[in-house]
């Protein structure tokens, strides 16, 4: 087995509401639960996929892997350590790319500017000659010519933009980059072309991808594993191909089921997804799984398995009376 | 590099925008005799005479008043007070409120954000007239000496003026960087492993300059008209220095005389320059934001 890159071990995330002032006086405030108990390990070297519909919470299990937010419980362990204990050292090694390029990057700024940020941060580049040099291999290296360092980020199109979000992830040579979504607000045509070039990267650089994202012909194309989130929980992990060939969660077949037109839906979703301020007890998905029985509003499922294949769902785990 | 850009742009919209090109023009006019007023005045402003009461004419171009003095001299020699007490106020109401509403904004919600904010609230809720003349019934009108140092009364109106301002800048301020801190470009800053004050300095600051800039433009033209109304009321400047406030005072007996000379020339001037800073504020807004004028100039 590979050794881990990133570990997550029961992690959780709790906003809570912001409620009138003296609400929080007569009863508990409410809380968003938008991350619950993740357990996750990502493999040096891997691409590891998170799916799930919007607010299912894999956003902010992205931003958490990162230490972008503090984890309300739980604990991220980077490379065997505590990345807190070095947080300067750990920023270098794992970056973040964003899913919106025209808001992740500053409008204010010319492309150069912002490539530079992170080599000044970290001291990378004894000049500014050698930090010029440096933009321009970036810019190279994410397929755009290195004029483009003058330009300001409103005069790139797109893919463009995200290219150049890209070149920021790896200005300072990280090990593990945090992929949230990076296709989705592109056109197709070119989600092609940035996908293209993460693959790319990856191989050339030795790069780990946490791969967020809702698009999962894009995740099986392109992840090793992947692990499928509902309400804030994983709900089911395990390798690309296995879990696209037999999905096991109930959750995980209807999300398939929904994203293949060719296969025949073995359990429609009907209903919303519940709000995350009051998931409903027991598994959070059984008010729409087809499979529910009465244990699944009882008992919160245990994720069954190693940390490379597992399942949260009672089916698995001696039935659902 | 960024300034020959911004100035090329302020150029660009000169030429499409001639109304502000004029408020620009006048700006720089006041500018110019606020500096150098003895060479564009040949009278003294002060000295009286007895051509009394003259209508503006080849050598008063504004005529005279009840003393006998050149209202052209007076209106030109007023300029750098206004013009001064203005952009000073301004300086001193940008130097406390920007950093006070960044930071409120930065630590919003919690102590440290209702602790300025509130404290805002308060300096706030003073109407600035009357705590201006509290100030000056409180201090006198005459230059205080502390120690090696004399604290001149205009300094001490500036000071005022200037406090009563902070609270309306960091509200601005606070509200802008409440706005810029959600997007994404702050999260990639602090992934990148940037430090606060440089997030927030070197990051979100730049972005909320075109707001502030344009609150910073019309303050000061209220803080001309705040001086103007203290010194009317007698509280600003003292004569016989001159100023437009006070001249304005000096001549409401003629308004009903006939003499209109008096109270028209330093109340269009008043009214002339509150006008043309307002308009650069808009300018200003347009040359900061270069997102907006390649819009334009696609459009």
């Amino acid at each position: 087995m590979k050794t881990p890159l990133l570990e997550l071990a029961a992690v959780s995330k709790h906003y809570e509401v912001a409620a009138a002032p003296l609400a929080g006086l007569l009863s508990e405030r409410p809380k968003v639960r938008a991350v619950e108990g993740v357990s996750l390990s990502v493999a040096q070297g891997e691409i590891m996929g998170l799916v799930g519909e919007s607010g299912s919470g894999k956003s902010t299990l992205g931003r958490l892997a990162l230490l972008l937010e503090p984890p309300t419980a739980g604990s991220v362990r980077f490379a065997g350590a505590d990345p807190q204990a070095d947080l300067n050292a750990f920023r270098r090694r794992a970056q973040m790319v964003f899913q919106d390029p025209q808001s992740s990057l500053n409008r204010s700024k010319t492309v150069g500017e912002i490539l530079a940020m992170p080599l000044q941060v970290h001291d990378v580049g004894a000049s500014r000659v050698a930090r010029r040099a440096r933009v321009a291999e970036l810019l190279t290296s994410v397929g755009l010519r290195a004029d483009a360092a003058t330009r300001y980020p409103h005069e790139l199109s797109g893919g463009q933009r995200q290219r150049v979000g890209i070149a920021r992830a790896l200005a300072i040579e990280p090990a593990f980059i945090v992929l949230d979504e990076p296709t989705s607000a592109l056109d197709v045509s070119i989600q092609a072309q940035i996908a293209n070039l993460l693959v790319e990267l990856q191989q050339r650089l030795a790069l780990t991808y946490l791969f967020i994202s809702h698009d999962l012909r894009l995740v099986r194309w392109l992840c090793d594993r992947v692990a499928v989130m509902y309400l804030g929980r994983i709900v089911e992990t395990g390798s690309a191909a296995a879990l696209w060939q037999a999905p096991r969660h109930p959750y995980a077949q209807a999300l398939l089921a929904a994203a293949t037109a060719e296969r025949a839906a073995p359990s429609g979703i009907g209903g919303e997804v519940p709000s995350p301020i009051a998931p409903p007890p027991g598994c959070a998905f059984h008010p729409r799984c087809a499979f529910a029985g009465p244990r699944c509003a009882r008992e919160v499922p245990a994720s069954r398995g190693d940390a490379q294949t597992n399942v949260a769902c009672h089916l698995y785990d001696g039935g659902v009376a | 590099m960024n300034r020959g850009k911004t100035i090329g742009r302020l150029l660009g919209i000169v030429r499409r925008d001639p109304l502000a090109a004029a408020a620009f023009l006048f700006l720089l006019l006041l500018a110019i005799a606020a500096l150098f007023p003895e060479q564009i005045a040949a009278m003294s402003p002060n000295r009286p005479s007895r051509l009394r009461l003259l209508p503006p004419g080849d050598v008063y171009l504004f005529g005279t008043d009840q003393f006998g003095r050149d209202i052209f001299a007076r209106c030109v020699h007023a300029t750098s007070v206004s013009l001064l007490v203005g952009l000073t106020t301004v300086a001193i109401a940008l130097l406390l409120g920007v950093p006070l509403g960044a930071i409120a904004a930065f630590r919003s919600p919690g102590k440290i954000d209702s602790g300025i904010m509130r404290t805002m609230d308060v300096l706030m809720a003073f109407p600035p007239i009357v705590l201006a003349i509290a100030v000056v019934a409180a201090l006198g009108t005459q230059d205080i000496e502390i120690g090696p140092f004399t604290v001149p009364h205009i300094t001490k109106v500036m000071v005022v003026i200037g406090l009563l301002n902070v609270p309306k800048v960091a509200r601005i301020v606070r509200a802008s960087v409440l706005v810029e801190r959600n997007e994404q470009y702050v999260m990639a800053a602090r992934a990148v492993g940037a430090s606060e004050a440089r997030v927030l300095f070197r990051e979100v600051l730049p972005n909320c300059a075109s707001p502030v800039a344009v609150y910073a433009t019309l303050l000061v033209a209220t803080s001309i008209l705040t001086e103007a109304s203290l010194s009317f009321l007698g509280l600003g400047i003292q004569p016989p220095q001159p100023s437009w406030g006070g001249m304005l005072a000096d001549s409401r007996t003629y308004v009903m005389s006939g003499q209109w000379w008096l109270t028209v020339f330093p109340g269009l001037l008043i009214f002339l320059s509150v006008a043309a800073f307002n308009l650069a504020g808009d300018l200003l807004r347009d040359a900061l934001d270069p997102a907006q004028i390649t819009r334009r100039g696609d459009a």
